[in-house]
């Protein structure tokens, strides 16, 4: 009867409480969609991309993107002093990855359960081979990434996260050596006859059996993480990695026409400004 | 760690790598480890033990398979305090490497092989093994970050395949002639009946299962399913146009800025299972293919020469059996 949660003072709700039922989700056993095929776009074909810079006034810099039902926001805050550390002639980078508590289809509690060290690490190690740390000696850069809706899995995750923030952190004049963007592909499990999905949705990704995340500074050609989980046979990384590499060539277009589009607003803004 | 090595050993040490034919401070070739010994069941109390030592550190692993509520699993802990408080390594958190462990290695062991008590309506929570994996670091003289991983893949990998999980044997209260009727004669072979006289206390419905007896006795039991797929990992360091195996501390900081270490775990069937990069230098797209087409023979050639050693000492163990313990004779 007295649980730690019970407060005599106050109404409680129920100690336990589970997600309503729906009728429609009753009717379709989870498996069956998971092996359907896609049917609103092709297996190579990425999900629309919608990003904006900008709209963290408090940041340095921000960004937020949308894929059909993936959102997350990015700020990046910094470079600047790391108060109680000693002298080190490299900047750090500070990566921290949260879930909104109603990203998922089952809540994470705010404190508990929404931090993600993995997905951090992962983004950090994307993120670093672009950013010329030497120049920022005892700086830090933090970036803090709020993932609103999560329809990509982590893999997924991983490779939306690290194209935002590096959009973030150009939009605050952060020096970098190329934008990197991240794009990941699912290989079926073997029912199917597809060999590849790109951008799998996360159930899409429940059902694969390997999955491959690619980030890459497309500008030097250059791959500052790949991350592949599952069983990937040989002589399939090839075919993997070509149409990885093709398609974060299209994100980095999406990513660079935000910026510019960001900076021109910028400077019609300050024309304006200016002409008064 | 910036000034842990100086500017002149660094130097020295990036431009012997770099310079054909490569030089190492060792004088070994780019793609070979420092002298591994691979030694499996070395602790009896474990279920299953490996202990791996070269290449500059010692790793012991122990599992123990222990019963308890819910669908079991592997549970990874990785013990390494030399490594946090080492001079000579840049501090790796540990619970990256526990979950590097738990991620690329429980997708391969398939779950129904720990359960022991499947859930029936009358209890609705299985019984099953957990194996409990650890890890300990005992000793890192000269081992940068990237040959811990691969030695502690090592190791891990050859404490499961040495694990043996007891077999157990379902008990069900007597509850009627009914119940053994030839229809279930399939199911009722896992069953062994707990009474040998009619009357038993349960009168439930169906033969349901509530407690499990031992069929093996310590050593004995059953190897896991999944244990021929387990992989290892290499980890080439990729500094300029070259790629070399087990850096020392000073070689893995030679040059970090245009460095970076890709870990590729591969199973005997040449399957990639999984990768891990790090560094804060960038590798060219185009050279991926070829270094997992260079890891995969790397892992060949490491999983033969421990398949090898270890063949060596199952026959010598067979042969004469001494006393196992930690200290190999």
């Amino acid at each position: 009867m007295a649980s730690a949660l019970f407060d005599r003072r106050r109404i409680n709700g129920p100690e336990t409480s589970h997600p309503p039922l729906y009728e429609d989700e009753l009717s379709q056993p989870s498996t069956s969609t998971a092996s359907a095929a896609r049917t609103s776009r092709a297996p190579t074909d990425l999900r629309p991309i919608f990003l904006k810079t900008g709209l963290i006034t408090a940041a340095s810099g921000s960004a937020y993107l949308e894929t059909e039902r993936t959102k997350l926001a990015v700020a990046v805050y910094g470079p600047r002093q790391v108060k109680n550390a000693p002298y080190s002639s490299k900047g750090r980078l500070n990566v921290e990855c949260k879930y909104a508590p109603f990203a998922s289809a089952t809540r994470r509690a705010p404190l508990k359960d929404a931090e993600s060290p993995h997905l951090s690490t992962h983004v950090a190690q994307a993120l670093l081979p672009s950013l010329r740390l030497e120049l920022l000696p005892k700086m830090q850069l933090d970036v803090h990434v709020t993932i609103l809706e999560d329809d990509s899995g982590e893999h997924g995750l991983v490779s939306a996260i690290a194209s935002t923030a590096s959009a973030a952190l150009a939009s605050a004049g952060v020096e970098m050596k190329g934008l990197v963007v991240g794009v990941t592909a699912a290989m079926p499990s073997s029912s199917s006859a597809l060999p590849l999905l790109l951008d799998p949705t996360s159930a899409e990704a429940r059902a694969a059996r390997a999955q491959v995340t690619l980030c890459a500074l497309p500008a030097l050609g250059s791959v500052s993480e790949l991350w592949v989980s599952g069983a990937l046979r040989e002589g399939e990384e090839q075919g993997v990695l070509e149409a990885l590499m093709r398609a974060g060539r299209d994100v980095h277009g999406v990513l660079v026409r935000a910026l510019v589009e960001e900076a021109e607003a910028e400077r019609s803004r300050s024309e304006g400004e200016g002409a008064r | 760690m910036t000034s842990l090595f100086s500017p002149a050993e660094t130097s020295y040490t990036l431009a012997g790598l770099l310079s054909t034919p490569p030089a190492r401070s060792d004088g070994r070739a780019l793609a070979e480890y420092r002298p591994l010994r691979v030694a499996r069941a070395v602790s009896q109390q474990a279920n299953g033990s490996a202990r791996v030592t070269g290449a500059g550190c010692d790793w012991l692993v122990g599992i123990r398979a222990e019963v308890g509520p819910g669908e079991g699993g592997l549970e990874v802990g990785v013990d390494s305090p030399i490594a946090q408080n080492s001079p000579t390594l840049p501090p790796i958190p540990p619970a990256t490497l526990s979950h590097l462990l738990l991620t690329l290695l429980s997708p391969l062991l398939p779950l129904q092989q720990f359960t022991i008590l499947p859930p029936t309506p009358s209890a609705p929570t299985p019984k099953s093994y957990t194996l409990h994996l650890t890890a300990l670091l005992l000793s890192s003289p000269s081992a940068s970050p990237s040959t811990l991983l691969d030695t502690l893949f090592l190791a891990a990998r050859t404490s499961l395949r040495d694990t043996r999980l007891p077999r157990t044997r379902a008990l069900a209260y007597e509850a009627g002639e009914k119940e053994k009727a030839s229809g279930e004669k399939g199911e009722l072979d896992r069953f062994g009946l707990k009474t040998k006289g009619g009357g038993g206390r349960g009168t439930q419905g169906a033969p349901g299962a509530v407690d499990f007896e031992l069929e093996d006795y310590w050593d004995e039991g059953k190897e896991l399913e999944g244990r021929e797929e387990l992989p290892v990992c290499v980890t080439l360091n990729v500094v300029g146009p070259t790629h070399y195996l087990d850096a020392t501390p000073l070689e893995s900081l030679a040059s970090p800025s245009t460095s970076s270490a890709l870990s590729l775990l591969f199973s005997p069937s040449g399957t990639l299972r999984g990768t891990h990069t790090w560094g804060e230098g960038e590798v060219e797209f185009s050279r991926l293919p070829s270094l997992i087409a260079h890891g995969r023979r790397y892992a060949q050639d490491l999983m033969k020469g421990v398949d090898q050693q270890l063949a060596v000492q199952d026959k010598v163990a067979h042969d004469a059996p001494a006393s196992k313990g930690y200290f190999e004779s």
